[in-house]
């Protein structure tokens, strides 16, 4: 995508920040067009449907809004109002514009007339940034944390009244450039390609030394600052794995004394916290290949971290896609150079990543049990497999998105779509399906998605994608003919699907084959139903819910 | 008396100077807001220059405020829609500025 459309629904002067918006995305090859609006009443304005913005087709909207104008301010509205507002706001920019939305919450007053006292206004701004948080989840909006930035650098540097009073912008020169950046991240960050998995290296980079030179005496207590900075950087990557982002580790150590640090006090990580801990003397980027094998995942999508250039060096040699930046040697600044690659940012956070790690483990599990057996289909009738399907709802809607865009095996064209195209395939004659697969070791979460538009006569799968996790399982076979089953009615249908072959979703030539795909043209395949009816796959239970 | 008629003599040439240097920024500025080379006079005003509105406004000052280290008062803005009150404001800016500084 190398145009990105917005829109500003704001009662302040946010002209001041298209410059520096413009830039940042051009820095990233990103031409950025931005609809002229005048001056608006949010709470009016905002949900009244202008046809010309309509037209523009924004991809975002930013909401800004700036309590000095009390009469338009929503954060001034009463309670009832505000959710009503947000909630019709949200509705109107979802359906109308077909565009997501961001909604700057409020930095907090800088004045304190009763000194410790909270003031009434404070009160106001936490309760209405915490309100914004919470509907943020449900009504799928993002949240320009105008509180948080505006907390790191000092609201004396970040407000200036003067510019408020005379021209509706309340912030100063210096904000302009934070605030446009922050924008820009919550954007860019929807369309970049998100890491899933850090490979971590272990003395130095999780603690100070090297553990193996004296076990004995090895403690993280936080009677050290260098102990406290270490102990402050597992946490923020313990807090990346809870919100989906996979941790390994690769590290030239020994297994009975690595064992050992797990019991140790301040440690903060269980063993359980890790997909993968290789440990080995072996060399790192052989180590890697072995981690990057067991988890299925492209080198690209991984961030590799060690203290030693030398590691650094080799692993970067053999996997010139992955991301291995160098945090120095100053454990106190650690998490400030790993943030500000911005290569975890994420505005949402789906069932599936929340115990991504959890499932992985389980799938360790799926595979040590899968060796237990001589015959295939033994193994996957032990395994209990049940599918779900579902239509498009709000609660798979992000899942099935990042589904889309991001999966990069199974994916039969690569075509990468926005919010807004993916809702256009909730109207009539079009669908999309998605699965949960089910086993004995719990809910593999949605896996996979497929849609496309269908007439009487023709059905046309404009792309389909499957999790990697459930590869070989026979799964995509079940989810397919379910679908057909449902949608074609007719013997004269013509079914096809896109297909494009590239250089990551090689899997699919097999699928290609025992389908029998024949080309039709413009990357378009014959489906024939009756070569499915006849192809012997392990049937697993699916129904529709 | 005599004091301070030595005080506006030592003045006057720095005082073209700066002046002369005054509308130099001035001109760089505002060809940077407004995306063309402009000349500049004292006679010039918001309604000489076309899209000098008030956001063209804001920018200017904020950045003379950035080129120059000076804040301008919201009383003071008023004066800032025509480049002979903008200059005449800077050098009192300025010229406390230096004093504060000694």
């Amino acid at each position: 995508m190398n145009k990105i459309k917005i829109a500003f629904f704001a009662n302040i002067a946010y002209q001041l920040l298209e410059k520096d918006l413009i830039r940042f995305f051009k820095e990233h090859n990103i031409t950025l067009e931005i609809f002229k609006t005048n001056f608006n009443n949010i709470v009016s304005d905002g949900l009244k449907i202008n046809h010309n913005l309509k037209k523009f087709n924004p991809d975002f909207i930013v909401v800004f809004d700036n309590i000095h104008y009390k009469d338009t301010s929503i954060l001034l509205c009463s309670n009832n109002n505000k959710i009503n507002i947000l909630e019709n706001l949200s509705l109107v920019v979802k359906n109308e514009y077909k565009s997501k939305l961001i909604i700057a919450n409020h930095f907090q007053n800088q004045f304190r007339p009763s000194g410790n006292l909270n003031t009434n206004i404070n009160l106001k701004v936490k309760k209405f940034n915490n309100l914004l948080k919470k509907l943020s989840n449900t009504l799928n909006f993002f949240v320009l944390d105008i509180d948080f930035i505006s907390n790191i650098h000092g609201l004396k540097y970040f407000l200036n009244s003067r510019n408020n009073y005379a021209y509706t912008f309340p912030f100063s020169l210096e904000a302009i450039e934070i605030i446009s950046k922050e924008i820009f991240l919550i954007i860019f960050s929807e369309l970049i390609n998100k890491k899933k998995l850090i490979i971590l290296d272990l003395d130095n980079t999780l603690w100070p030394g090297v553990i193996g030179e004296d076990v004995e005496n090895f403690s993280l207590s936080y009677d050290n600052p260098a102990n406290r900075a270490f102990i402050d950087f597992q946490e923020y990557l313990l807090e990346l794995k809870n919100n989906g982002i996979m941790l390994a580790i690769s590290s030239k150590n020994n297994p009975t004394i690595i064992s050992k640090i797990f019991k140790i006090k301040n440690f903060k990580f269980k063993k359980s916290d890790f997909v993968s801990i290789n440990l080995s003397f072996n060399r790192k980027d052989l180590e890697i290949k072995k981690i990057i094998k067991k988890i299925n995942i492209h080198p690209k999508d991984v961030v590799f971290i060690d203290d030693s250039d030398f590691e650094r060096d080799i692993v970067s040699a053999t996997f010139p896609d992955m991301h291995i930046p160098d945090l120095g040697r100053n454990p106190e600044n650690f998490i400030q150079i790993l943030d500000e690659y911005c290569y975890f940012y994420s505005n949402f956070r789906t069932a599936e990543d929340k115990s991504k790690t959890e499932m992985i483990l389980a799938n360790s599990k799926r595979k040590n049990l899968k060796n237990n057996f001589i015959n295939y289909h033994d193994y996957l009738k032990s395994l209990k497999m049940e599918i779900k399907v579902y239509e498009l709802n709000d609660s798979n809607f992000h899942r099935c998105l990042q589904l889309i865009n991001k999966t990069s095996q199974f994916n039969f064209n690569k075509y990468t779509m926005t919010e807004r195209e993916l809702l256009d395939y909730k109207s009539k004659n079009r669908f999309v399906y998605c699965a949960e697969l089910i086993d004995k070791y719990g809910s593999n979460g949605i896996i996979s998605c497929l849609y496309g538009d269908f007439t009487s006569n023709n059905l046309s799968i404009k792309n389909w994608v499957m999790s990697c996790r459930v590869f070989k399982r026979d799964v995509e076979y079940n989810f397919l003919f379910f679908i057909l089953k449902k949608l074609v009615t007719s013997n004269k249908s013509k079914i096809s699907i896109q297909y494009k072959e590239n250089q990551y979703n090689t899997i699919l030539k097999d699928l290609k084959k025992h389908l029998q795909l024949k080309y039709l043209s413009n990357s378009k395949y014959f489906i024939n139903l009756n070569v499915l009816f006849e192809y012997n796959y392990f049937k697993i239970k699916t129904k529709l819910i | 008396m005599y004091y301070s008629n030595i005080t506006t003599l030592k003045l006057k040439p720095n005082l073209y100077k700066m002046e002369k240097k005054i509308l130099l920024a001035l001109e760089k500025i505002f060809s940077k807001v407004f995306e063309k080379k402009i000349k500049l006079n004292k006679n010039v005003s918001s309604s000489n220059i076309e899209g000098w509105d008030s956001l063209a406004n804001l920018n200017i000052l904020m950045a003379i405020e950035k080129e120059f280290d000076i804040q301008f008062n919201l009383s003071e803005i008023e004066n800032l829609k025509n480049i002979g009150g903008m200059m005449e404001l800077m050098k009192i800016k300025i010229n406390e500025k230096t004093r504060n500084r000694r």
